[in-house]
Protein backbone atom coordinates (compact mmCIF):
# COMPACT_ATOMS: atom_id res chain seq x y z
CA UNK A 1 0.00 0.00 0.00
CA UNK A 2 1.35 3.47 -0.54
CA UNK A 3 3.79 2.33 -2.98
CA UNK A 4 1.53 2.02 -5.83
CA UNK A 5 1.48 6.25 -6.19
CA UNK A 6 5.29 5.63 -7.94
CA UNK A 7 3.45 4.51 -11.32
CA UNK A 8 2.41 7.74 -11.90
CA UNK A 9 5.84 8.84 -12.37
CA UNK A 10 7.10 9.60 -15.70
CA UNK A 11 9.82 11.56 -17.12
CA UNK A 12 9.07 14.13 -19.35
CA UNK A 13 12.05 15.94 -21.83
CA UNK A 14 11.60 16.93 -24.92
CA UNK A 15 13.56 14.47 -27.30
CA UNK A 16 14.24 16.60 -30.19
CA UNK A 17 15.71 19.78 -28.90
CA UNK A 18 19.13 20.41 -29.35
CA UNK A 19 21.60 19.76 -26.29
CA UNK A 20 22.06 23.63 -24.44
CA UNK A 21 24.47 22.91 -22.15
CA UNK A 22 25.72 26.49 -21.76
CA UNK A 23 22.30 27.99 -20.87
CA UNK A 24 20.90 28.87 -17.82
CA UNK A 25 18.86 26.36 -16.03
CA UNK A 26 15.75 27.61 -14.13
CA UNK A 27 12.42 26.94 -13.22
CA UNK A 28 8.69 29.06 -13.45
CA UNK A 29 6.06 28.03 -11.22
CA UNK A 30 2.35 28.59 -12.29
CA UNK A 31 0.03 29.18 -9.38
CA UNK A 32 -4.09 30.35 -10.08
CA UNK A 33 -6.05 31.65 -7.19
CA UNK A 34 -8.82 29.50 -7.68
CA UNK A 35 -7.70 26.43 -9.51
CA UNK A 36 -8.39 28.23 -13.02
CA UNK A 37 -8.83 26.51 -16.28
CA UNK A 38 -5.85 28.75 -17.53
CA UNK A 39 -2.84 27.95 -15.28
CA UNK A 40 -2.68 23.82 -16.55
CA UNK A 41 -3.64 24.96 -20.07
CA UNK A 42 -0.64 27.36 -19.91
CA UNK A 43 1.73 24.72 -18.22
CA UNK A 44 1.14 22.45 -21.29
CA UNK A 45 1.31 24.65 -24.09
CA UNK A 46 4.28 26.96 -22.87
CA UNK A 47 6.18 23.73 -22.37
CA UNK A 48 5.30 23.20 -26.18
CA UNK A 49 6.36 26.35 -27.12
CA UNK A 50 9.39 26.34 -25.42
CA UNK A 51 10.14 23.23 -26.50
CA UNK A 52 9.49 24.63 -30.49
CA UNK A 53 12.13 27.38 -29.52
CA UNK A 54 14.47 24.48 -29.07
CA UNK A 55 14.60 24.70 -25.32
CA UNK A 56 14.71 21.26 -23.13
CA UNK A 57 11.46 21.65 -21.13
CA UNK A 58 10.33 19.55 -17.64
CA UNK A 59 7.16 19.73 -16.58
CA UNK A 60 6.21 19.02 -12.55
CA UNK A 61 2.93 18.25 -12.06
CA UNK A 62 2.12 18.84 -8.37
CA UNK A 63 -1.11 20.13 -8.65
CA UNK A 64 -3.90 17.07 -8.71
CA UNK A 65 -6.85 19.34 -9.41
CA UNK A 66 -8.86 18.84 -12.68
CA UNK A 67 -7.69 18.61 -15.56
CA UNK A 68 -4.55 16.84 -15.17
CA UNK A 69 -1.71 18.38 -17.20
CA UNK A 70 -0.72 15.39 -19.01
CA UNK A 71 -4.54 15.08 -20.42
CA UNK A 72 -4.20 18.08 -21.99
CA UNK A 73 -0.99 16.62 -24.40
CA UNK A 74 -2.40 15.56 -27.49
CA UNK A 75 -0.85 12.45 -29.41
CA UNK A 76 1.42 14.28 -31.25
CA UNK A 77 3.59 15.39 -28.20
CA UNK A 78 3.39 11.90 -26.92
CA UNK A 79 7.11 12.40 -25.68
CA UNK A 80 5.86 15.11 -23.43
CA UNK A 81 5.50 13.06 -20.07
CA UNK A 82 4.63 15.35 -17.09
CA UNK A 83 6.42 13.87 -13.49
CA UNK A 84 3.35 13.98 -11.19
CA UNK A 85 4.47 14.56 -7.69
CA UNK A 86 2.84 13.46 -4.40
CA UNK A 87 3.52 13.13 -1.09
CA UNK A 88 4.79 10.59 0.33
CA UNK A 89 7.57 10.57 -2.20
CA UNK A 90 8.72 7.53 -4.20
CA UNK A 91 12.13 6.39 -4.92
CA UNK A 92 11.11 6.16 -8.90
CA UNK A 93 9.69 10.10 -8.37
CA UNK A 94 13.11 11.30 -6.42
CA UNK A 95 15.18 9.61 -9.61
CA UNK A 96 12.59 11.04 -11.99
CA UNK A 97 13.14 14.58 -10.61
CA UNK A 98 17.25 13.93 -10.15
CA UNK A 99 16.94 13.16 -14.40
CA UNK A 100 14.89 15.91 -15.30
CA UNK A 101 17.52 18.31 -13.58
CA UNK A 102 20.01 16.82 -15.17
CA UNK A 103 18.44 16.91 -18.40
CA UNK A 104 16.17 20.47 -18.41
CA UNK A 105 16.68 23.76 -19.25
CA UNK A 106 13.42 25.01 -18.00
CA UNK A 107 11.22 22.93 -15.72
CA UNK A 108 7.58 24.37 -15.87
CA UNK A 109 5.90 23.51 -12.11
CA UNK A 110 1.96 23.11 -12.19
CA UNK A 111 1.87 24.39 -8.36
CA UNK A 112 -0.98 23.13 -6.06
CA UNK A 113 -3.16 25.57 -3.75
CA UNK A 114 -1.06 27.50 -1.95
CA UNK A 115 -2.18 25.99 1.02
CA UNK A 116 -0.84 22.98 0.36
CA UNK A 117 2.25 21.79 2.27
CA UNK A 118 3.52 20.35 -1.77
CA UNK A 119 2.91 23.80 -2.31
CA UNK A 120 5.16 25.31 0.76
CA UNK A 121 8.12 23.26 -0.39
CA UNK A 122 8.05 24.23 -3.74
CA UNK A 123 7.82 27.76 -2.69
CA UNK A 124 10.66 27.81 -0.45
CA UNK A 125 12.86 26.06 -3.10
CA UNK A 126 11.62 28.23 -6.28
CA UNK A 127 13.18 31.25 -7.83
CA UNK A 128 9.92 32.17 -9.86
CA UNK A 129 6.36 32.30 -9.38
CA UNK A 130 3.97 33.25 -12.10
CA UNK A 131 0.55 34.11 -10.59
CA UNK A 132 -2.22 33.98 -13.14
CA UNK A 133 -4.40 36.92 -12.76
CA UNK A 134 -8.19 36.72 -14.00
CA UNK A 135 -9.63 40.03 -14.28
CA UNK A 136 -13.19 39.24 -12.60
CA UNK A 137 -13.59 40.64 -9.48
CA UNK A 138 -12.83 37.77 -7.41
CA UNK A 139 -9.76 36.35 -9.44
CA UNK A 140 -8.21 39.90 -8.80
CA UNK A 141 -8.66 39.51 -5.32
CA UNK A 142 -7.98 36.11 -5.02
CA UNK A 143 -4.36 36.78 -7.43
CA UNK A 144 -3.67 39.57 -4.74
CA UNK A 145 -3.80 37.61 -1.68
CA UNK A 146 -1.82 34.95 -3.58
CA UNK A 147 0.66 37.32 -4.42
CA UNK A 148 0.69 38.98 -0.90
CA UNK A 149 0.66 34.94 0.53
CA UNK A 150 3.77 33.65 -1.41
CA UNK A 151 5.66 37.39 -0.68
CA UNK A 152 4.83 36.99 2.76
CA UNK A 153 5.87 33.32 2.72
CA UNK A 154 8.88 34.38 0.83
CA UNK A 155 10.25 37.28 -0.23
CA UNK A 156 13.16 36.36 -2.45
CA UNK A 157 10.67 34.85 -4.60
CA UNK A 158 10.42 37.10 -7.58
CA UNK A 159 6.61 37.16 -8.70
CA UNK A 160 4.94 38.05 -12.18
CA UNK A 161 1.51 37.72 -13.40
CA UNK A 162 -0.09 36.65 -16.69
CA UNK A 163 -3.52 38.50 -16.92
CA UNK A 164 -6.26 36.10 -17.83
CA UNK A 165 -9.93 36.17 -19.49
CA UNK A 166 -9.33 40.09 -20.71
CA UNK A 167 -10.61 40.94 -24.46
CA UNK A 168 -7.92 43.23 -25.33
CA UNK A 169 -4.24 43.52 -25.20
CA UNK A 170 -4.85 47.14 -24.17
CA UNK A 171 -7.23 45.37 -20.78
CA UNK A 172 -4.36 43.25 -20.19
CA UNK A 173 -1.98 46.48 -20.03
CA UNK A 174 -4.56 48.52 -17.83
CA UNK A 175 -4.90 45.68 -15.92
CA UNK A 176 -1.18 44.76 -15.35
CA UNK A 177 -0.26 48.59 -14.77
CA UNK A 178 -3.03 48.67 -12.10
CA UNK A 179 -2.18 45.30 -9.78
CA UNK A 180 1.72 46.39 -10.47
CA UNK A 181 1.07 49.76 -8.97
CA UNK A 182 -0.96 47.98 -5.87
CA UNK A 183 1.28 45.41 -5.34
CA UNK A 184 4.31 48.28 -5.69
CA UNK A 185 2.27 50.61 -2.72
CA UNK A 186 1.41 47.86 -0.74
CA UNK A 187 3.67 45.25 -0.77
CA UNK A 188 6.86 47.16 -2.29
CA UNK A 189 7.18 44.08 -4.98
CA UNK A 190 8.15 45.12 -8.64
CA UNK A 191 5.59 42.67 -10.29
CA UNK A 192 6.68 41.21 -13.86
CA UNK A 193 4.75 41.30 -16.46
CA UNK A 194 4.43 37.78 -18.46
CA UNK A 195 1.95 38.68 -21.07
CA UNK A 196 -1.53 38.09 -21.56
CA UNK A 197 -4.40 35.11 -22.13
CA UNK A 198 -7.63 36.51 -23.83
CA UNK A 199 -11.05 35.51 -22.89
CA UNK A 200 -10.99 32.48 -25.70
CA UNK A 201 -13.56 30.17 -26.04
CA UNK A 202 -10.55 27.80 -27.65
CA UNK A 203 -8.97 27.51 -24.83
CA UNK A 204 -11.78 25.55 -23.27
CA UNK A 205 -12.46 24.13 -26.66
CA UNK A 206 -8.38 22.62 -26.64
CA UNK A 207 -8.94 21.15 -23.64
CA UNK A 208 -11.54 19.28 -24.36
CA UNK A 209 -10.16 18.08 -27.66
CA UNK A 210 -6.68 17.62 -25.77
CA UNK A 211 -5.17 19.52 -28.52
CA UNK A 212 -2.74 22.29 -28.20
CA UNK A 213 -3.85 25.64 -30.45
CA UNK A 214 0.08 25.41 -30.90
CA UNK A 215 -0.02 22.13 -32.98
CA UNK A 216 -2.55 23.64 -35.43
CA UNK A 217 -0.57 25.78 -38.85
CA UNK A 218 -3.63 28.15 -38.38
CA UNK A 219 -2.31 31.83 -36.92
CA UNK A 220 -4.62 32.75 -34.15
CA UNK A 221 -4.35 35.39 -31.23
CA UNK A 222 -4.42 32.49 -28.60
CA UNK A 223 -1.08 31.25 -30.16
CA UNK A 224 0.29 34.76 -30.55
CA UNK A 225 0.05 35.05 -26.79
CA UNK A 226 1.27 32.09 -25.68
CA UNK A 227 4.06 32.68 -27.81
CA UNK A 228 4.57 35.91 -26.27
CA UNK A 229 4.17 34.37 -22.63
CA UNK A 230 7.03 32.26 -23.51
CA UNK A 231 9.32 35.03 -25.07
CA UNK A 232 8.80 36.81 -21.95
CA UNK A 233 9.56 33.63 -19.80
CA UNK A 234 12.89 33.50 -21.68
CA UNK A 235 14.08 37.05 -21.48
CA UNK A 236 14.64 36.48 -17.67
CA UNK A 237 17.04 33.48 -17.69
CA UNK A 238 17.83 32.77 -14.22
CA UNK A 239 20.61 30.07 -12.95
CA UNK A 240 18.82 27.88 -10.36
CA UNK A 241 19.44 24.35 -9.54
CA UNK A 242 15.69 23.95 -8.62
CA UNK A 243 15.67 20.07 -9.30
CA UNK A 244 18.38 18.94 -7.07
CA UNK A 245 17.27 21.03 -4.51
CA UNK A 246 13.59 19.81 -4.45
CA UNK A 247 14.77 16.39 -4.62
CA UNK A 248 16.71 16.96 -1.44
CA UNK A 249 13.86 18.57 0.07
CA UNK A 250 11.94 15.09 -1.00
CA UNK A 251 14.25 12.84 0.61
CA UNK A 252 14.32 14.70 3.77
CA UNK A 253 10.42 14.67 3.46
CA UNK A 254 11.05 10.62 2.84
CA UNK A 255 12.76 10.51 6.07
CA UNK A 256 10.19 12.32 8.23
CA UNK A 257 7.44 10.18 6.82
CA UNK A 258 9.37 7.01 7.72
CA UNK A 259 10.52 8.32 10.60
CA UNK B 1 16.00 -16.28 23.88
CA UNK B 2 15.37 -14.47 20.41
CA UNK B 3 13.67 -11.41 20.00
CA UNK B 4 9.90 -12.98 19.14
CA UNK B 5 10.33 -15.39 22.18
CA UNK B 6 11.40 -11.80 24.28
CA UNK B 7 8.93 -9.89 22.89
CA UNK B 8 6.35 -12.73 24.49
CA UNK B 9 7.50 -12.61 27.48
CA UNK B 10 6.73 -9.26 27.68
CA UNK B 11 3.72 -8.62 25.89
CA UNK B 12 1.55 -11.42 27.71
CA UNK B 13 1.68 -9.97 30.83
CA UNK B 14 1.03 -6.63 29.91
CA UNK B 15 -2.37 -8.34 27.88
CA UNK B 16 -2.54 -10.25 31.31
CA UNK B 17 -2.74 -7.09 33.18
CA UNK B 18 -5.69 -5.93 31.17
CA UNK B 19 -7.67 -8.99 31.25
CA UNK B 20 -6.88 -10.80 28.02
CA UNK B 21 -6.41 -14.53 28.66
CA UNK B 22 -3.97 -16.75 26.22
CA UNK B 23 -5.69 -19.42 24.41
CA UNK B 24 -3.38 -20.88 22.67
CA UNK B 25 0.54 -20.13 21.36
CA UNK B 26 1.92 -21.18 17.98
CA UNK B 27 -1.05 -21.25 15.94
CA UNK B 28 1.39 -21.62 12.93
CA UNK B 29 -1.47 -20.12 10.67
CA UNK B 30 0.75 -19.25 7.50
CA UNK B 31 -1.48 -16.33 6.92
CA UNK B 32 -0.63 -13.92 9.66
CA UNK B 33 2.83 -15.11 10.40
CA UNK B 34 4.65 -17.74 11.82
CA UNK B 35 4.25 -16.64 16.00
CA UNK B 36 0.99 -15.50 16.63
CA UNK B 37 -1.50 -16.08 19.32
CA UNK B 38 -4.90 -16.58 19.96
CA UNK B 39 -6.68 -14.72 23.17
CA UNK B 40 -9.34 -14.13 24.85
CA UNK B 41 -10.92 -10.64 26.23
CA UNK B 42 -14.06 -10.46 27.92
CA UNK B 43 -16.13 -13.31 25.05
CA UNK B 44 -14.11 -11.52 22.96
CA UNK B 45 -11.68 -13.67 20.25
CA UNK B 46 -7.61 -11.80 20.05
CA UNK B 47 -5.62 -12.39 17.09
CA UNK B 48 -1.81 -11.36 18.29
CA UNK B 49 0.45 -10.90 15.52
CA UNK B 50 4.15 -10.54 15.51
CA UNK B 51 6.06 -8.18 13.60
CA UNK B 52 9.45 -7.59 14.61
CA UNK B 53 10.46 -6.07 11.05
CA UNK B 54 6.53 -4.61 9.64
CA UNK B 55 6.67 -4.41 5.80
CA UNK B 56 3.86 -3.48 3.94
CA UNK B 57 2.93 -6.89 3.13
CA UNK B 58 1.63 -6.93 7.21
CA UNK B 59 -1.56 -5.41 5.85
CA UNK B 60 -2.67 -8.37 3.76
CA UNK B 61 -1.32 -10.72 6.74
CA UNK B 62 -3.53 -9.01 8.67
CA UNK B 63 -6.26 -8.91 6.45
CA UNK B 64 -6.08 -12.59 6.02
CA UNK B 65 -5.60 -13.78 9.18
CA UNK B 66 -8.78 -11.63 10.03
CA UNK B 67 -10.35 -12.93 7.76
CA UNK B 68 -9.55 -16.42 8.78
CA UNK B 69 -10.44 -15.63 12.62
CA UNK B 70 -14.04 -14.62 11.16
CA UNK B 71 -14.68 -17.53 9.07
CA UNK B 72 -13.13 -19.89 11.44
CA UNK B 73 -14.91 -18.31 14.90
CA UNK B 74 -17.72 -21.00 15.79
CA UNK B 75 -15.28 -23.74 15.52
CA UNK B 76 -12.65 -21.41 17.85
CA UNK B 77 -15.29 -21.17 20.29
CA UNK B 78 -14.80 -24.65 21.04
CA UNK B 79 -11.38 -23.58 22.78
CA UNK B 80 -12.91 -21.93 25.53
CA UNK B 81 -16.84 -21.74 26.43
CA UNK B 82 -16.17 -17.99 27.51
CA UNK B 83 -15.53 -17.05 23.36
CA UNK B 84 -18.42 -15.42 22.03
CA UNK B 85 -18.46 -15.68 18.62
CA UNK B 86 -21.11 -13.57 18.01
CA UNK B 87 -18.35 -10.44 18.67
CA UNK B 88 -16.02 -9.47 16.04
CA UNK B 89 -12.72 -10.30 16.64
CA UNK B 90 -10.11 -8.31 17.70
CA UNK B 91 -6.36 -7.66 16.36
CA UNK B 92 -2.99 -6.94 17.79
CA UNK B 93 0.19 -6.26 16.20
CA UNK B 94 3.37 -6.09 17.99
CA UNK B 95 5.75 -4.07 15.91
CA UNK B 96 9.01 -2.47 15.80
CA UNK B 97 9.28 1.24 14.77
CA UNK B 98 6.08 1.23 12.36
CA UNK B 99 6.82 3.16 9.06
CA UNK B 100 4.44 6.49 8.62
CA UNK B 101 3.44 4.86 5.50
CA UNK B 102 2.35 1.65 6.81
CA UNK B 103 0.85 3.69 10.10
CA UNK B 104 -1.37 6.01 8.07
CA UNK B 105 -2.51 2.50 5.97
CA UNK B 106 -3.64 1.03 9.28
CA UNK B 107 -5.94 3.74 10.07
CA UNK B 108 -7.96 3.38 6.95
CA UNK B 109 -8.82 -0.25 7.86
CA UNK B 110 -12.11 -0.26 9.10
CA UNK B 111 -11.32 -2.58 12.34
CA UNK B 112 -12.78 -1.85 14.80
CA UNK B 113 -10.48 -3.42 17.55
CA UNK B 114 -6.98 -2.79 16.35
CA UNK B 115 -4.67 -2.24 18.81
CA UNK B 116 -0.84 -1.37 17.87
CA UNK B 117 2.18 -2.56 20.23
CA UNK B 118 5.68 -0.68 19.58
CA UNK B 119 8.82 -1.92 21.25
CA UNK B 120 12.03 -1.01 21.32
CA UNK B 121 15.38 -0.88 23.24
CA UNK B 122 16.20 1.56 26.52
CA UNK B 123 19.02 2.80 26.64
CA UNK B 124 19.75 -0.28 29.34
CA UNK B 125 19.65 -2.55 26.20
CA UNK B 126 15.68 -3.65 27.87
CA UNK B 127 12.99 -4.20 25.65
CA UNK B 128 10.45 -2.16 26.14
CA UNK B 129 6.90 -2.21 25.09
CA UNK B 130 4.57 1.00 24.03
CA UNK B 131 0.99 0.91 22.84
CA UNK B 132 0.44 3.33 20.32
CA UNK B 133 -2.32 5.81 18.69
CA UNK B 134 -3.82 3.91 15.88
CA UNK B 135 -4.13 7.51 13.94
CA UNK B 136 -0.81 8.80 12.59
CA UNK B 137 -0.50 12.23 13.25
CA UNK B 138 -0.26 14.82 10.58
CA UNK B 139 3.49 15.16 9.41
CA UNK B 140 2.87 18.73 7.98
CA UNK B 141 1.16 21.66 9.53
CA UNK B 142 -0.71 23.45 6.52
CA UNK B 143 -1.05 27.30 6.93
CA UNK B 144 -3.98 29.00 6.70
CA UNK B 145 -2.97 31.37 4.07
CA UNK B 146 -6.25 33.00 3.72
CA UNK B 147 -6.16 33.79 7.26
CA UNK B 148 -2.16 34.78 7.28
CA UNK B 149 -2.41 36.94 5.01
CA UNK B 150 -5.69 38.92 5.09
CA UNK B 151 -6.51 42.15 2.88
CA UNK B 152 -6.34 45.67 4.55
CA UNK B 153 -9.52 47.79 3.59
CA UNK B 154 -7.10 49.75 1.63
CA UNK B 155 -6.11 47.03 -0.47
CA UNK B 156 -9.26 45.66 -0.71
CA UNK B 157 -11.10 49.58 -1.81
CA UNK B 158 -7.54 49.82 -4.18
CA UNK B 159 -8.38 46.34 -6.04
CA UNK B 160 -12.51 47.43 -6.13
CA UNK B 161 -11.30 50.38 -7.61
CA UNK B 162 -8.75 49.03 -10.33
CA UNK B 163 -11.58 46.57 -10.88
CA UNK B 164 -14.72 49.26 -11.92
CA UNK B 165 -12.06 51.88 -12.92
CA UNK B 166 -10.39 49.80 -15.79
CA UNK B 167 -11.35 46.78 -17.16
CA UNK B 168 -15.25 47.83 -16.92
CA UNK B 169 -14.62 51.51 -18.36
CA UNK B 170 -12.61 49.79 -21.45
CA UNK B 171 -15.28 47.24 -22.12
CA UNK B 172 -17.93 50.29 -21.85
CA UNK B 173 -15.36 51.94 -24.11
CA UNK B 174 -15.52 48.60 -26.47
CA UNK B 175 -19.08 48.18 -26.86
CA UNK B 176 -20.19 51.81 -27.71
CA UNK B 177 -17.33 51.29 -30.58
CA UNK B 178 -15.28 53.99 -29.18
CA UNK B 179 -11.45 53.82 -29.90
CA UNK B 180 -9.03 52.27 -27.57
CA UNK B 181 -6.14 54.21 -26.54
Amino acid sequence: MGRGLEDFSHLFVSQDAKAKSSLARREVCLFSPFGEIEKPFLVTNLALALTQKGRRVGILEADLQFPPVSHLLDPFHAQLKPLRVLLPPTSSLLQGIAEMGRQSEIVLIDAPPFSSPLSQIILKLVGEAIVILPVDLLGRIGSYQLIKSIHLFREEVRIGVVIAKVCTAQEAKANFEGMKAVAGRHLKIDLRDYGFLLNDLHISQSIKEGRSPLSSIVPSRLKRAILNIADLILEGEVDNNFCEKFELALREEELGYQG
Amino acid sequence: MDTKDELLSLLIPELEKKGVRILQRDMGTPEIGGSDLLALQEGKLLLVGLFPQPEEVLICQLLNGYDWARQNLPNLSLLSKELDPSQLPGVVLVVSQLPHRIRTALSYLPLKDLRIYEYFLSDEGRMLLKEVEREAPSRLEVRKWRQEAPLSSEELKELMDLHFGTSQKLRAAEVRGKRLP
